[in-house]
């Protein structure tokens, strides 16, 4: 399966950046089964890592809990038009994606 | 008694017989037009997010960023791939397949049966030597979501031929009787009880069932179909569930989407 | 069980189950009778479980054509079958009985609902 780019989307006010993303990723917890009666391996997302102009301002560890295609949403203080947030993740298959937006 | 209750059970199967489609449709809005006075029709395309304002706001706050949007895209892809003889899907329906779904389902004078979107997307599909697609798959849910989206803003405008009013009378008689051990009906459910409490959720109103599939479903996780949703339904109140685009959901579907002429489409959408 | 008791019981679950499901509760309660009686008849000639089993799946095929099958149904053929194969005779013919009380049981709503729903239609 392809890795996909994590989708963001980010909204400024009165020097508060509220970013929400969206990343495609099976989260596959590895207790479920085929049909077949296979088990299907583990693969989730484990980090997730959000830097806003390079700095790091969150970081986060995830388990087989979340969700398939997580959706996130987190503000960043201190933020202004023109400044980048990047939000990366690496899964336990060593698997990583990004998303990068600049604010507006 | 029992008599006048056989005398009135005729009379009644009588005069439904006779109704025909759009005396029904105008009973079937001013049935919920009365229920819900407070609502104008087309917004019950929203379903429950119509009736209870805390679920409308979360569920608003998850539209910025709707899970169904990878669907979307994926669909896009999947709808611009050629075929191996060089067609595509814009060559099997009117205005090349874009803005097209409002117009399904329909009857298809030829078959002599139902033609719903996932058929017809299938009979493409064969009709062009590729294989088709498992109406529970990822690729069928990905392309009815995005050819959905290119309908959004469209009105139903359902037609019910002399040749198809079997059809459609099949599919209403399925959504008025009782099934599985639990004994409901579609109607019990979303007429009758429409708005009210079924354990922890709120009952929506059939008017605006067909408007916004396919649908990501949080529970599915992925987007799926409203004859999923039929059998989902069915398993739920002891029913055996049919198989997707059996004969019966695609007359059901036919009666449904009837139900809904003049509303809105908003497909696809995001589900609990 | 007398036709006194019969009546007494229907009333006692129409009442408790109220208007609507009052046709399950009715089924429900003929359904229980019906394994009573059954229960009763095989002290003479005891049926086999394969033959229950056979009539059961012939019923809910039956039901499954008109699309009034039951999940009831299904689960009980599953586990006779399931007891059968595993050599337990008077256990899988116990479910195969309850496979065909839930499948006559669906059949008849399929008859039932085939005159009765017209008159939910909203007018």
């Amino acid at each position: 399966m392809a890795v996909k780019p994590v989708k963001m989307r980010g909204k400024l006010a009165e020097g508060v950046a509220e970013i929400k993303a969206l990343m495609p990723h099976p989260m596959e917890t590895g207790t479920r089964r085929t049909e077949a009666g296979e088990l299907i391996p583990a693969h989730f997302i484990q980090e997730v890592i959000c830097e806003h102009n390079g700095a790091l301002v969150l970081r986060a560890e995830w388990g087989t809990s979340v969700s398939k295609n997580p959706y996130f949403a987190f503000k960043v203080a201190e933020a202004k038009a023109g400044d980048e947030v990047v939000i990366r993740w690496l899964d336990n298959l060593g698997e990583t994606s990004e998303g990068r937006l600049t604010l507006k | 008694m029992l008599n006048r209750l056989m005398i009135m059970s005729l009379l009644l199967a009588a005069a439904s017989l006779r109704a025909d489609p759009p005396s029904d449709l105008k009973a079937f809005r001013a049935f919920f037009e009365q229920r819900f006075a407070n609502i104008e029709i087309d917004d019950h395309r929203d379903g429950a997010y119509a009736l209870d304002a805390a679920k409308r706001e979360q569920w608003l706050s998850m539209e910025d960023f709707p899970p169904y949007e990878i669907a979307i895209e994926a669909g896009e892809a999947l709808f611009a791939e050629s075929f191996a003889d060089g067609s595509g899907y814009a060559d099997c329906f009117e205005n090349s397949g874009i803005g097209v779904k409002q117009t399904f389902p329909r009857f298809d004078q030829a078959a002599g049966a139902v033609l719903t979107l996932e058929l017809a997307i299938n009979q493409c599909r064969q009709a062009h030597s590729e294989a088709p697609l498992a109406y529970a798959s990822e690729a069928m849910g990905a392309l009815s979501a995005y050819m959905a989206y290119t309908s959004r803003g469209e009105t139903f405008a359902i037609t019910v031929p002399p040749e198809g009013l079997a059809a459609y009378n099949a599919g209403k008689a399925f959504f008025y009787a009782r099934r599985g051990q639990l004994n409901f009906s579609c109607a019990g459910c979303h007429v009758t009880s429409a708005g009210g409490m079924l354990r922890a959720e709120i009952l929506s109103a059939s008017v605006g069932h067909a408007t916004h599939w396919p649908t990501y479903r949080l529970k599915w996780e992925q987007v799926g179909s409203l004859h999923k949703r039929f059998a989902e339904c069915n398993e739920q109140v002891g029913a055996v569930g049919l198989a997707e685009q059996s004969p019966s959901y695609r007359n059901l579907e036919y009666f449904l989407s009837y139900m809904n002429n003049g509303m809105t489409l908003n497909g696809p959408a995001t589900r609990k | 069980m007398s036709w006194g008791r019969l009546r007494q019981l229907e009333g006692q679950a129409l009442r408790a189950l109220g208007g609507v499901g009052a046709w399950a509760g009715v089924l429900m309660v003929v359904g229980v009778l019906t394994l009573g009686l059954n229960a009763s008849n095989s002290q003479g000639k005891a049926p086999s479980a394969e033959a229950v089993l056979a009539h059961a799946m012939s019923v809910h095929d039956a039901a499954m054509a008109r699309d009034h099958a039951w999940v009831t149904t299904r689960r009980a053929l599953a586990r006779a079958q399931d007891l059968l194969d595993a050599g337990d005779e008077s256990a899988s013919l116990l479910a195969a009985q309850q496979a065909l009380q839930s499948a006559q049981a669906s059949l008849n709503q399929a008859d039932v609902e085939a005159e009765s729903w017209p008159a939910r239609v909203p007018k």
